[in-house]
């Protein structure tokens, strides 16, 4: 399969950004499992994109509005899953330094996610069957 | 907001029209969703009434339902020049994009007279509450003003979802005058106008007649409250 490499990069970015995250948790000084909640937003993330592709074919008059309705919903979860870690750092659940760790797994994770639509999203017939 | 990325526009992308609807989706979504994180720093932060007077959230949750009448509406409903008219009419419209404009901009000046009225001129020590009120209403009306589905953006020909399937497909701006010339044959060659009580398909479909629903049962809380 031509992506293996893609899809063995893909992984490896989404490891390093759970690692990031684990990291920011489970780390002696810092000890704290609250970040854990951005797993909430990263597993949403994707979804309003796919509802969208899935809904509508790109030749309807309502593709446009159904897929800046996702797009602006994938924004909003994407800026929340960035803001929960800093209101929990303002709050002084938990440390910055382990706000700046989450962040940039944050960073990573939805790099990833990402560069899993752009290699792979852009099939004409978006099937599960070509896994 | 989308229109200062007009002037931007290369002779030979063509493909920026899509770009910029993505562009101005994303701008819109990042500054609403700020605002409201914003609001909740302070909330979390400032957890008692005389610090942060937690009904001030009020403002804020006016602008949100102004927002979501204003990109509601499209323009070509507005002016009457759309396929079809949508749930409500052109006049329902106008009336529709009235009130919610009334919203946005009073929410707006009422955050400003919080900040104002209730931290600046009470000399309070702490006025981070009344600048998180008045920023997150300033990014939600901003916000609103940057979506490509609202009144403002120059998408003026984007079908929205309450306009039913089968309209035709208008994917931007910069095609204005291709779009005319196939209205006008399609126009010619149409068996029928489009019929708005035709059910439409799918969940975007559904969802406008829920709305549809919704603003044609406006009285029965007034008469549920009457009755209890």
């Amino acid at each position: 399969m031509a992506g293996i490499k893609a899809l063995i990069s893909l992984s490896f970015g989404g490891a390093i950004g759970l690692m990031f995250l684990m990291l920011g948790c489970a780390l002696p000084i810092y000890n704290q499992y609250w970040p854990l909640f951005v797993l909430f937003f990263y597993i949403l993330s994707p979804i309003p994109y796919c509802i969208a592709r899935r809904l509508v074919d790109d030749t309807d008059a309502m593709s446009n509005a159904c897929k800046e309705l996702a797009i602006f919903l994938t924004t909003g979860i994407v800026v929340s899953a960035f803001g929960l870690p800093i209101v929990f750092a303002r709050a002084n659940l938990i440390e910055w330094g382990a706000c700046a760790l989450v962040l940039t797994g944050n960073t990573v994770i939805f790099a990833t996610i990402l560069g899993f639509f752009l290699v792979f999203g852009s099939n004409d017939d978006f099937s599960w069957q070509q896994w | 907001m989308s229109g200062f990325l007009e002037g931007l526009r290369c002779s030979e992308c063509i493909d920026w029209g899509e770009k910029r609807n993505t562009i101005a989706s994303i701008a819109a979504g990042v500054l609403f969703f700020t605002g409201w994180w914003i609001i909740i720093d302070a909330a979390v932060i400032y957890p008692r009434m005389d610090e942060f007077n937690h009904s001030y959230h009020a403002c804020g949750v006016i602008a949100t339902v102004a927002f979501l009448m204003i990109n509601a509406v499209s323009n070509g409903q507005v002016r009457g020049d759309s396929y079809s008219e949508g749930c409500l009419g052109q006049t329902g419209a106008r009336i529709w994009l009235f009130i919610g404009f009334m919203l946005a901009f009073g929410s707006l000046i009422a955050s400003m007279w919080i900040l104002f009225g209730g931290y600046v001129a009470k000399e309070k020590a702490i006025v981070y509450p009344g600048i998180a009120v008045f920023f997150q209403n300033a990014f939600i009306f901003f916000g609103g003003s940057a979506d490509p589905g609202s009144w403002f953006s120059n998408n003026h020909l984007e079908p929205k979802l309450f306009l039913l399937p089968g309209d035709a497909s208008l994917r931007s701006p910069s095609s204005c005058i291709a779009c005319a010339q196939a209205a006008f044959s399609r126009s010619q060659t149409s068996a029928r106008p489009l019929d708005s009580s035709e059910a439409p398909e799918g969940p975007c479909g559904q969802f406008a007649t829920l709305v549809s629903w919704l603003a044609k049962s406006w009285p029965l809380p007034f008469l549920i409250l009457l009755v209890s």
